[in-house]
């Protein structure tokens, strides 16, 4: 690309301006205030689409008093003619030249970055990494952080999507370390719960069982071996049982008789009750006349004492007629008939006492009906548990003859001279003991198996999850390794692009840095500070930050231009003011630089220095002038 | 990022997994189904610019899930 014009509308200090460039060196010429820098920073905005000092808003470099200014830049590539305009409210449009007359071949505002890259490679980052020098910038450069530095390096690289790839790898990994670190601890809890199996102990029963099992057999067939004997014993056995079964009916029946004598006896006593009962019943009948009679005699006694007082009242009031009836009545009749009526009360109270202790005694009985009643019952109840201990008793009784009988009988036939007596073979005796230990063994042996095999059958679950757990534990850590791997060859890669993409720069920059004859013997790095070059000089290591301002501006430079061989350049390069600060010798070994790389490349610079102006004799020259205090319009 | 450049990428970084996977003692035990889940991670990593493949889609991967 070579740029031929610059076009201006209502852009920073310009109200309306075209300006002319050509190949090889262009050089801005002006004092301060006369809108050098605006012509670089209206060709970076044109092809780049931001101000070139960052963090500036597009409306900024608009005219004072416009609402909206152009700038369009006018270029050449690859045999044909274009003009670029970019407004500050951010349209752009972009035209060819066909013959005579531009033909548009886009405009507006969405895509035309997107549109450039794909038609120019233009993208902002690149243009100011390896096109332009603003003023200041190295200073800018110089104090950023390494971290910094490091993420426009890898825009420039364009690893930056690498670099988030490689990002979230890393929280892959992350998450693939946490998931084996929980599947571990699963583990462990696993492995401890199966550390004690009752395998060997449930082989050790089972072994145990089955040999009482066989013992057991041969006891059995020793029992058939014997003939009668076994029977007898059995025989013994059951007698024995039904013996000691006897005894205890007899001991119960005792403890029930209390002190009777037996069933007969509870039962006359039982007859006795029941006539006492009947007797004692007729009492209940007489009590109810008692009182019927005693309530009666109360009544007459009471009309009675009312009669005698009445008559006494009479005696004493000396009236001599009836208090009722109002008829005379002598005293003689009064006293008579007042001692009737006293005797007659007399004899009715004594009715009543008699009868009343006739009741109380009448009271008595009944609570001895009471009593008697409950005896009855109590003796009821053992008669019918006596009836039925004599029945069992009997049962039991018979069986016992009966086994008994068969018992004298087998004995006398199966072992006349050894069976004697009632005794059983002590040798068969010791064969069943030994068989009932066995079973009972067994029995317990068999208890504790279940036991075993329940507690076995979690651990065998948990066995089977721990196989499980062991396999995903496995399956993590191949994960796992799998990521660290990804994460390493990333890192790798990463670089392995920086060194394949910075190599070709470090060299260029060499070469630029031999040509100006400055750090012949310096080897140049641009990875371990990522960008900031580093010179091996003599053996050590001395970075940018420790040469000498005009070096450092030279180099910084230098590396501008080398980069442009590894990113790309548009095949022109602008530089606001590059000999800023340099003194004679730097200014002239600037300039002879500049005018080295006009050689391969177009080149734009400003300056107000009349020595560059002397230096550059021969460059395109554009002259910008201030006027009567204001600048040229 | 253009095809070719990312064809380069993935190429790079499959000859950085291979010369490590030789190399290096931990990763010896690696067989080539996870060397070839590796690749597809990155490669899909690649592909889907920015949010478009989740972690967990790459972890599923990488532990050949899929």
């Amino acid at each position: 690309m070579r740029l031929e014009k610059i076009l201006l509308k209502s852009f920073g200090c310009f109200n309306r301006r075209n300006f002319e460039l050509r190949e090889g060196t262009n050089l801005i010429f002006g004092p301060n205030f006369s809108g050098k820098s605006t012509l670089v920073n209206a060709i970076f905005f044109v092809l780049a689409g931001k101000p070139i000092v960052p963090r500036v808003a597009t409306g900024a470099l608009t005219q004072a008093g416009t609402g909206s200014g152009t700038a369009g830049v006018g270029f050449h590539e690859q045999g044909k003619d274009y003009q670029l305009f970019r407004s500050t409210q951010g349209d752009v449009e972009l035209r060819c030249r066909e013959g005579d007359s531009w033909r548009k071949i886009f405009s507006g505002k969405r895509a035309a970055d997107g549109d450039l890259r794909r038609l120019f490679d233009l993208t902002y980052d690149h243009l100011a990494a390896s096109t332009f020098l603003r003023e200041g910038e190295i200073f800018e450069f110089l104090g950023r952080q390494p971290s910094h530095r490091r993420e426009i390096l890898y825009v420039l690289l364009g690893i930056d999507r690498l670099i988030e790839v490689r990002e979230r790898f890393l929280e892959v990994r992350r998450i693939a370390k946490r998931e084996e670190t929980r599947l571990q601890e699963h583990q462990r809890r696993l492995q401890l719960a199966t550390v004690k199996t009752h395998r060997e102990e449930i082989k050790r029963i089972q072994d145990q069982v089955v040999g009482l099992e066989k013992e057991l057999e041969l006891l059995s067939s020793y029992n058939t071996a014997s003939g009668n004997e076994a029977l007898i014993f059995e025989l013994a056995e059951e007698r024995s049982r039904l013996e000691t079964q006897m005894n205890a009916l007899a001991g119960e029946r005792a403890s029930t008789l209390g002190g009777f004598n037996d069933i007969a006896h509870v039962r006359q006593t039982i007859d006795k009750v029941e006539t006492a009962i009947n007797d004692t019943q007729k009492i209940e009948a007489q009590r109810e006349k008692l009182i019927q009679e005693i309530g009666s005699l109360r009544n007459q006694t009471k009309l009675l004492a009312e009669t005698c007082q009445t008559l006494s009242q009479l005696l004493g009031s000396n009236q001599g007629h009836c208090p009722t009836c109002h008829q005379p009545v002598h005293q003689m009749v009064l006293r008579r008939i007042h001692e009737e009526k006293q005797g007659e009360k007399d004899k009715s109270e004594e009715c009543l006492a008699a009868k009343q202790k006739e009741l109380d005694i009448n009271s008595v009985d009944l609570s001895t009906l009471r009593k008697l009643n409950q005896r009855h019952q109590v003796l009821q109840s053992k008669v019918q548990a006596l009836a039925r201990i004599e029945s069992q008793h009997g049962e039991v009784q018979a069986e016992f003859n009966a086994i008994s009988a068969k018992y004298r009988s087998l004995q006398t036939d199966d072992a006349p001279e050894s069976h004697t007596s009632e005794t059983t073979s002590p040798g068969y005796a010791g064969v069943v003991e030994r068989r009932r230990q066995i079973k009972n063994k067994i029995d317990g042996l068999r208890k504790r198996l279940v036991t075993l095999n329940r507690e076995e059958a979690i651990i065998t679950n948990k066995l089977e999850e721990l196989e499980c757990s062991e396999a995903a534990v496995k399956n993590a850590v191949r994960t796992r390794l799998n990521l660290e791997l990804t994460c390493d060859a990333i890192e790798r890669t990463i670089q392995a692009i920086q060194h394949q993409l910075l190599q070709p720069a470090e060299r260029e920059l060499q070469r630029w840095l031999k040509r100006m004859n400055l750090f012949e013997l310096g080897q140049i790095d641009l990875k371990s500070q990522h960008l900031l070059p580093s010179l091996r000089i003599d053996g050590n290591d001395r970075s940018l930050m420790l040469l000498s301002g005009s070096e450092k501006i030279i180099l910084y430079i230098s590396l501008k231009i080398a980069l442009s061989r590894t990113l790309g350049n548009p095949g022109f390069f602008v530089f606001d003011d590059p000999t800023l600060h340099l003194d004679d010798s730097r200014k002239r070994l600037m300039i002879e630089f500049i005018r080295k790389l006009s050689e391969e490349y177009q080149v734009i610079v400003t300056s107000n220095d009349s020595d560059v102006r002397k230096g550059l004799d021969g460059a395109h020259l554009i002259e910008t002038e201030k006027l009567n205090g204001d600048i040229l319009r | 990022m253009p095809s070719t450049v990312e064809t380069e990428l993935v190429e790079i970084f499959r000859r950085e997994v291979e010369e490590l996977s030789k190399s290096t003692d931990k990763y010896v035990s690696l067989e080539r189904a996870d060397i070839n889940a590796i690749l597809h991670a990155f490669s899909l990593a690649i592909d889907r610019d920015g949010d478009g493949v989740t972690a967990h889609q790459l972890l599923d991967t990488i532990s050949q899930r899929q």
